[in-house]
C-alpha cells in the first residue's frame, strides 16, 4: 500500500487497513463517510443470520399446502423444471399439522411450538427464489450473491460499509461447529481487506485463537512497553509513514482484547434463567442454544454481523444438517427440536434487552425442498420457491410476504430473489446496494452484482 | 462514487473512446527498436521527476540496500555473514561491483525460485486442495504441488518467458510432440481453477469452467479482463462477446475432467500419468498381464472349495456362516420364526440366503446317499436385496455335468425343475452362486428340494432345523468345488509371476492438467468453434465464432487452426514478440515487486478501467529490452536492481514530494516494503536458524513445520490459516496485488502463537552461548549492532538473561516487518 503522509481520512479511504478492528465506526463519527456510499436512515444496526445448512423444508415448516394432502401420492400436475438433481416422485403431504399462531394468525408447523409464540414478530417471505440447485453454489449465492466465483460475503460488505462498533472485537463473526458446504468462501472477504473477513468460531469452548498471553500479562506488558519504545525510535526517522503508528496501536489493541474478547464469548457468565431460556440445560438444545446466546452477547457488544450455522446437534455433525433426502420424518423434527427453543429464546432475549428493534434477525437456508417425494420419506433440493423469515430491525412484524403456487413449487406472488433479499438487508442497515461498491482490478463490484431491488413491502412503516 | 452529471459525462466519453482500438495505448505495438537506444531506467525516471519538480533520493545505506535486495529476490533476510561480506566488499571495491555480485548471488539462490514462483502463484489462484471435506480424495487437486514446483523451477532456471507461456497453455500438446513430463505438469494452471465445481446444471458449470480458463489466461498473460465480455461487449475496452466466444472455443475443445459427474455429485479433476507414450504402452501391457495372472489365480483359488467354519448368531436367531479368512462369501439362516430385515436384505422366515465374495462363489453341495442313481431337482432362486447390486450368475451341476447355467438380474427370481437327473454312484448335486460385477449387495435366497421316491431332502428346512457343517447331506462353503486336481504348483508359479509383474509397476506419478478435446459426455466432445451465448445464457445461442484472438489485438495474425483445440496456436500468439501486451504485462509485474507498485498499478488490467500507465516510455523500453534479452527475466532483474532508482533511500526526504506526490507515483524515494505473510514467517524461522529450505514436494499442513511458507497447504474452504491472517493470496481469486491490513489478530499471533514463541526461544538459545548475546541478537534479527539507547532499553532482560522475551519483541517490531 502506497500511503505515506496521510490524513486520517486518506488513511481510511486508501489503506483499508484493519478498519474493522481499529474502530472504523468510532473514527467515522467525526469524519464524512469515506466509502462513497449514499445512505438511508438505518433501521437496523446489526444482523444475526441463523443459517439452517442443507435447505430446510418450507412445505413442512412455514408454507402449508392443503393440496399436498388432497393430492398426496399423485404426480405434480405440471412439468417440473428441466433442472433436476434426481427425479422426484409424486406429491408428498407434510406429515405435520399446521395451525394459526399469534394475533396475525400466521400458519406454522407443529414442529415449531416455541417460535409459534413469536409469530407476531416474524416477517415471513414465502416466495424466495434462488438459482442454484446444489449446496455449494446455493450457499455461495445466499452469502455472496455469486454462485461460482469469489466475491465478498454479506457480512464482509457490512463490515466494509459500516465498520465495527466495538474496536476490541471482530466486526463479523461466524459461529459454526462444523464446516458448512463450501466453507470459508461463505464468509470470505475476497478482494476486500482481510479486516472484513468473518472470524470463524468453530470450537465453542475456545472461540478465538492466540488470546492467552503465554508468559502472563505482566511480562507481556513489559514487552509491549519495550516494543513501543523501539517502534518510537524507528518511527522518529520515518515520520511520514502512517502505517507504522497504526501497527504499534494494533499491539495495544491486541493486549486489551486478551481480557475483553474472552468475556464477549463467555456464555457461562449468563444467569441460570437465561441459560435455561436458551435450553443450555438440555443436551438436545445445548449446542445451538450456546451458539444463539453467544450471538446475542456479541451483537450486544457491537459486532456488526453474527452468522450462526446449524451444523451440529448432540447426535450428529454435518455440513448439511437440514438436507433430508430421506429420513424426513425423523430428522426434521430432530432439527426443529434442536433449534426451536434457542431461536425463540434469542428473540425473547433481544426483545427484553431492547435490542430487537435495531437487530435484524434472518432465518433460512440455501434453498427449500421439493413438495414431491424423494423415495418414500425425503425431499430433494428446491430453489424455485421457498421460505425465509426476518424479524426485528425495521421489518414488518406479523406479516407474510409472497406465496408459492398451490403445491409449494414455484414462487408465485411477489417473488423475492436472493439479490432482492440482499438489497433489502443492506437497505435496512442504511446502505444503498447500488452505491456500496468496491473497485477491484479496474471494476466496481457490489453485493447484488447488476441486479436486486429493495422489497419495500417487507419494511415496517 | 458520487455519480454527478459531470462524472457521468466523463464516463460516457471514456466509454465511447474505449470502443475504438486506437484509443487504447496497450494495444499499440511495442517499438522493438527501442531496445538498442541508449536509455536507462534512471534516465526515464529522472525525466519524469524533473518534469514534476522532483529529484531522485540519495542512495540507500549499504545495509538497507542489501536487506532490500535479499528480500526482493529471495523473500529472506541476509545472514549476518552475508551482510558483513557485502559491507566489506563495498568498502574495498566500491558499491557497483559489490552490488552486481550480491544480485548474482541471490539470483542463483534456490530461494529465488521459491520467492518469485509464489508471486506467479498469486496470479493463477493457486491452491493445494479444493475443499477440506475432500482433502486428498480422488477428485481433489492433490497433485497441484507438481505445478507449484514446475513454476518454482521455471523461475529458477530463467525459462525464456515464451516457453513459460507455451508450456502452461499447451504443454500437453508439446508433450505429445516430444514427451517431457514437465510440460504436462505445466498445464496444471488450468486444473487448479475455481469455477463452482459441483453444480447440477452441467451446461452452466461448463460455461463457468471455461470462463475461469479465459479469465486466468487473459489476465495473467495479457492483462485484460476478457471475462467482462461474457454476457455483453466489454463496457470500456474494445473487447466484444465475439472475442470472448472466439477464445471460448479453445477451452471448450479441451478438458480437465474426463466426464461430468451425476447431477448430485461434484466433478473429479482428471489425473494424468507422468509417462511417455512408450512407457505408458508398456505399463498398459504389464497391467494387462497382471490382470490375466490375477484372474487365473482367482480361478484356481476359487476352485478350492472351503466349507464355512465360523458362525455368528445375532439376537433373533439369524445365523451367519462364513470362512475363516474370506470376508465376503457367506451363508445366512433365518431361524427367528419371522421375516428378517437386516442391511439391505429382506429374508422370509425359515429361509436361507447366500452371498458371494468379489471373486469367490458360494457352493451348496448335496452328497447323494449310496445306492441312489437318479433324483428329481427343484430349485428356486430369488434376489433378496433387490435395491442394489448387479445380480448374480448361478449354475447347477450333477458332479461334472452342467445341468443349468444362467444369469440372475438384480431383483429377479428364477425357477428350475428337473424331473430326472442321473447321478453316478456317490455323486453330488452342487449349486454355485457366483458374483457378477457389483457384488456387495447381492444376497440370493436359495430353495433346493431334492426327491427320490418318497425320500425328500430340503435345503432350507434342514439348515433351519439346526444343521451343522459336516453333519448330514449338506455342505456349504466358498469356492466352486469344480476341480479335483491339485493346483498348488500352479498357484505358486502364478504367485511368483505376479510378484515379478508388480515389481515392474512402481507407484504411478500423476499430475492434474489440461487435455485435448471437450469433456467427453458433453456436446463439446472433440474440437469445435462455439456459438455466442447471448447475455451469458447457454440456452440462448447466437452465431458460431471461429476460434481466434481478440480482434483489437491482432497486430500479428494468429496461425490458423488446422487440427486439435488450437491452444498451441493461441499460446504461440500470446508468446510472440509482436503481441502488444505480453512483454509489457510481465515487465510490469517485475517492476511491481521491486517498487511495491507497477508502472501500471492494476497489473492484471491494462484496459481503460485499469490505472493507466505512469511511465509509458519506460514501460515500452523495458518491454523491448526484455524481448531483446531473449525474454530473460533474470536479465530484467539485473537491469532494474542495478539502477539508482531502485537503490535510492526509502526516506521521504523531499517536502515538495510530500506535498505534490504523496503517493510517490514519480518514485522520488523507494517504497518501504511491508513483509508479506510468507516473508514474515520465513524470516522468523530464518533468524532462529530453524528454516528448512528444502525444495519441492507435497504441501505441509502444520504451520509449525519449519519448511518455507510456500509449502504450507492452502485449502480453498479454510480461512483460519496463518497465510490469510497476514493477507496471503486468496486462493479462490486471481490476485494482482495483496492487501495490506493491520489488525489486532496479527499482533495476537505474534505475541502468543507457539511458532513465534518457539523461534524466540530458539534464537535466545543461539545467542546465549555467544560472547555478546545482545550484539548477536541484533545481528541475527536486523544485521546491525544495537544502538546505545537500545542497549540500555534491553538492560533488564539482559540482566535476567531473558533473551527469548527480548527476541520476541524484536520479531514484533516495525523494523522487522517494514523494510526500508
Amino acid at each position: 500500500m502506497q500511503t505515506h503522509s496521510l490524513t486520517r481520512r486518506n488513511f481510511l479511504a486508501q489503506a483499508g487497513a484493519g478498519l474493522g478492528l481499529l474502530g472504523l465506526g468510532q473514527l467515522l463519527a467525526d469524519e464524512n463517510f469515506p466509502l462513497g456510499t449514499s445512505r438511508f436512515p438505518a433501521r437496523a444496526k446489526r444482523v444475526i443470520f441463523l443459517f439452517m445448512s442443507g435447505g430446510p423444508s418450507h412445505v413442512d415448516l412455514f408454507d402449508p399446502k392443503p393440496q399436498l394432502i388432497v393430492r398426496h401420492g399423485q404426480p405434480l400436475p405440471f412439468a417440473k423444471p428441466t433442472l433436476e438433481r434426481t427425479r422426484t416422485g409424486n406429491l408428498l403431504a407434510s406429515p405435520w399439522a399446521f395451525a394459526q399462531q399469534g394475533a396475525c394468525g400466521l400458519e406454522m408447523s407443529e414442529l415449531l411450538p416455541h417460535l409459534a409464540r413469536h409469530a407476531d414478530d416474524l416477517c415471513v417471505i414465502r416466495s424466495m427464489v434462488a438459482d442454484n440447485i446444489n449446496h455449494n453454489g446455493a450457499c455461495l449465492q445466499m452469502n455472496t450473491g455469486e454462485q461460482a466465483f469469489s466475491r465478498p460475503s454479506l457480512g464482509s460488505w457490512l463490515s466494509y460499509g459500516l465498520g465495527s462498533e466495538n474496536q476490541n472485537l471482530p466486526s463479523f463473526v461466524v459461529i459454526s461447529p462444523a464446516q458448512p458446504a463450501q466453507g470459508a468462501p461463505l464468509w470470505g472477504n475476497s478482494f476486500l481487506s482481510a479486516a472484513h473477513q468473518g472470524t470463524l468460531v468453530a470450537d465453542l469452548a475456545q472461540p478465538m485463537a492466540n488470546l492467552t498471553a503465554a508468559g502472563g500479562m505482566a511480562g507481556q506488558r513489559q514487552q509491549l512497553d519495550l516494543l513501543a519504545a523501539l517502534n518510537r525510535q524507528h518511527q522518529a526517522a520515518r515520520p511520514h509513514d502512517a502505517r507504522l503508528e497504526a501497527r504499534t496501536a494494533s499491539f495495544e489493541l491486541a493486549f486489551r482484547m486478551q481480557t475483553e474478547a474472552p468475556e464477549a464469548f463467555a456464555v457461562a457468565q449468563e444467569s441460570t434463567a437465561t441459560k435455561q431460556l436458551y435450553g443450555l440445560d438440555d443436551p438436545v438444545t445445548e449446542i445451538f442454544g450456546k451458539q444463539c446466546l453467544m450471538a446475542r452477547r456479541l451483537v450486544e457488544r457491537g459486532v456488526r454481523m453474527v452468522q450462526v450455522y446449524h451444523t451440529a446437534t448432540n447426535k450428529r455433525t454435518s455440513c448439511q444438517l437440514w438436507d433430508q433426502h430421506s429420513n424426513l420424518r425423523q430428522e426434521l423434527p430432530a432439527n426443529c427440536a434442536a433449534t426451536d427453543q434457542p431461536i425463540a429464546a434469542l428473540l425473547t432475549d433481544l426483545k427484553a434487552r431492547g435490542l430487537l428493534e435495531d437487530t435484524l434477525v434472518i432465518w433460512g437456508g440455501e434453498f427449500g425442498r421439493t413438495p414431491t417425494a424423494q423415495g418414500t420419506d425425503g425431499r430433494e433440493h428446491h430453489p424455485f420457491g421457498f421460505t425465509m423469515w426476518l424479524a426485528g430491525g425495521g421489518v414488518k412484524a406479523g406479516h407474510v410476504h409472497g406465496s408459492t403456487d398451490e403445491f409449494g413449487w414455484h414462487a408465485q406472488a411477489d417473488p423475492v430473489h436472493v439479490h432482492d433479499l440482499h438489497a433489502t438487508i443492506l437497505h435496512l442497515l442504511g446502505l444503498d446496494h447500488t452505491q456500496l461498491t468496491y473497485r477491484y482490478g479496474g471494476r466496481d463490484y457490489r453485493l447484488t452484482d447488476v441486479a436486486g431491488n429493495v422489497v419495500s413491502q417487507l419494511l415496517a412503516t | 462514487m458520487k455519480f454527478t452529471l459531470l462524472a457521468f459525462l466523463l464516463w460516457f466519453l471514456q466509454a465511447s473512446v474505449g470502443l475504438r482500438a486506437e484509443g487504447w495505448w496497450a494495444a499499440r505495438p511495442i517499438g522493438l527498436g527501442l531496445a538498442t537506444e541508449p536509455h536507462s531506467v534512471d534516465g526515464y525516471i529522472r525525466e519524469n521527476l524533473q518534469a514534476h519538480g522532483l529529484t531522485l533520493g540519495t542512495a540507500a545505506a549499504p545495509r538497507d540496500w542489501l536487506r532490500r535486495v535479499a528480500y526482493d529476490l529471495t523473500g529472506l533476510p541476509p545472514t549476518p555473514q552475508e551482510m558483513a561480506a557485502y559491507l566489506h566488499a563495498v568498502e574495498v571495491g566500491g558499491a557497483t561491483t559489490a552490488q552486481a555480485r550480491a544480485i548474482e548471488q541471490y539470483l542463483d539462490s534456490p530461494a529465488y525460485g521459491q520467492h518469485w514462483g509464489r508471486h506467479w502463484l498469486d496470479v493463477v489462484r493457486y491452491a493445494d486442495s479444493l475443499d477440506a471435506r475432500s482433502l486428498k480424495q480422488a477428485g481433489d487437486i492433490s497433485e497441484a504441488w507438481r505445478y507449484r514446483d514446475w513454476v518454482v523451477a521455471a523461475w529458477q532456471e530463467d525459462l525464456p518467458y515464451p516457453e513459460f507461456i507455451r508450456q502452461q497453455i499447451a504443454g500437453d500438446i508439446l508433450a505429445a510432440q516430444s514427451f517431457d513430463a514437465r510440460k504436462l505438469v505445466a498445464t496444471g494452471l488450468y486444473a487448479i481453477g475455481n469455477w463452482g465445481n459441483g453444480d447440477s446444471d452441467k451446461q452452466k458449470e461448463y460455461a463457468d469452467l471455461v470462463d475461469d480458463q479465459i479469465d486466468v489466461t487473459s489476465r495473467a498473460f495479457l492483462g485484460i479482463t476478457m471475462s467482462c465480455a461474457r454476457c455483453h461487449d466489454h463496457k470500456f475496452d474494445p473487447l466484444t462477446t465475439q472475442d470472448y466466444y472466439a477464445l471460448a472455443g479453445f477451452f471448450y475443445s479441451s478438458h480437465i475432467i474426463e466426464k461430468f459427474a451425476d447431477p448430485t455429485a461434484g466433478e473429479a479433476i482428471q489425473k494424468l500419468p507422468l509417462l511417455a507414450p512408450a512407457q505408458q504402452a508398456e505399463r498398459v501391457r504389464v497391467e494387462a498381464q497382471m490382470k490375466e495372472t490375477d484372474a487365473r489365480l482367482s480361478r484356481l483359488t476359487a476352485a478350492r472349495f472351503q466349507p464355512f467354519t465360523e458362525t455368528t448368531e445375532t439376537p433373533g436367531s439369524i445365523i451367519s456362516w462364513r470362512g475363516k479368512t474370506a470376508d465376503n462369501p457367506s451363508l445366512t439362516i433365518n431361524r427367528s420364526g419371522q421375516a428378517a430385515k437386516f442391511s439391505t436384505v429382506e429374508l422370509p422366515a425359515a429361509a436361507i440366503c447366500v452371498h458371494p465374495g468379489p471373486e469367490v462363489p458360494v457352493s451348496i453341495c448335496w452328497q447323494a446317499p449310496a445306492g441312489l442313481s437318479s433324483v428329481r431337482l427343484e430349485l428356486h432362486l430369488k434376489d433378496v436385496d433387490a435395491t442394489c447390486g448387479d445380480g448374480i450368475q448361478w449354475s447347477l451341476r450333477a458332479d461334472s455335468q452342467v445341468l443349468a447355467e444362467e444369469m440372475l438380474d438384480n431383483g429377479k427370481a428364477a425357477e428350475l425343475v428337473l424331473e430326472k437327473v442321473s447321478l453316478p454312484p456317490g455323486g453330488s448335486v452342487v449349486c454355485v452362486i457366483q458374483p457378477r460385477g457389483e457384488y456387495t449387495c447381492d444376497s440370493t435366497q436359495v430353495t433346493l428340494r431334492i426327491t427320490s421316491g418318497d425320500q425328500v431332502w430340503e435345503l432350507a428346512p434342514a439348515l433351519v432345523a439346526g444343521w451343522q457343517q459336516g453333519v448330514g447331506a449338506w455342505t456349504i462353503g466358498a469356492g466352486a468345488n469344480l476341480t479335483s486336481e491339485n493346483a498348488e504348483p500352479e498357484v505358486a508359479a502364478l504367485t511368483a509371476q505376479r510378484a515379478a509383474l508388480a515389481a515392474q509397476l512402481p507407484p504411478l506419478e500423476m499430475c492434474v492438467g489440461l487435455q485435448e478435446g471437450g469433456v467427453s459426455n458433453s456436446k463439446f466432445k472433440g474440437f469445435q468453434d462455439v456459438a455466442i451465448q447471448e447475455r451469458g445464457r447457454y440456452d440462448q445461442l447466437g452465431a458460431v465464432v471461429a476460434r481466434n484472438v481478440p480482434v483489437v489485438l491482432r497486430t500479428e495474425e494468429m496461425a490458423p487452426i488446422s487440427a486439435g483445440s488450437g491452444r498451441l496456436e493461441l499460446a504461440n500468439w500470446i508468446a510472440s514478440a509482436g503481441n502488444p501486451l505480453t512483454a509489457r504485462v510481465l515487465v510490469n509485474r517485475l517492476w511491481q515487486h521491486h517498487f511495491g507498485k507497477g508502472l501500471v498499478a492494476t497489473t492484471n488490467n491494462f484496459g481503460k478501467l485499469g490505472s493507466g500507465v505512469s511511465h509509458p516510455a519506460l514501460l515500452d523500453w523495458l518491454a523491448a529490452k526484455f524481448i531483446a534479452s531473449g525474454w530473460s527475466i533474470k536479465a530484467m532483474h539485473r537491469l532494474i536492481l542495478s539502477s539508482a532508482t531502485y537503490g535510492q533511500s526509502a526516506a521521504e526526504h523531499d517536502p515538495v514530494g510530500l506535498e505534490k506526490d504523496p503517493q510517490n507515483q514519480w518514485l522520488w524515494h523507494q517504497q518501504r516494503h511491508r513483509l508479506g505473510a510468507e516473508e514474515l514467517r520465513d524470516s522468523l524461522l530464518a533468524v532462529s536458524g530453524r528454516l528448512d529450505r528444502t525444495l519441492g514436494g507435497d504441501s505441509v499442513a502444520d504451520v509449525l513445520n519449519p519448511r518455507r511458507s510456500l509449502y504450507l497447504t492452502t485449502v480453498r474452504s479454510e480461512r483460519s490459516s496463518f497465510l490469510l491472517l497476514f493477507d496471503g493470496a486468496d486462493p479462490t481469486s486471481i490476485v494482482e496485488q495483496r492487501n495490506e491490513s493491520t489488525v489486532a489478530p496479527q499482533a495476537l499471533w505474534l505475541l502468543n502463537h507457539p511458532l513465534v514463541l518457539a523461534q524466540a526461544q530458539q534464537l535466545a538459545e543461539r545467542v546465549l552461548v555467544t560472547v555478546q548475546p545482545l550484539e548477536m541478537l541484533y545481528q541475527q534479527v536486523f544485521q546491525r549492532a544495537p544502538t546505545a539507547a537500545e542497549v540500555s532499553a534491553a538492560a533488564p532482560w539482559v540482566a535476567a538473561k531473558d533473551y527469548a522475551s527480548l527476541a520476541q519483541v524484536l520479531m514484533c517490531s516495525n523494523e522487522f516487518i517494514y523494510l526500508d
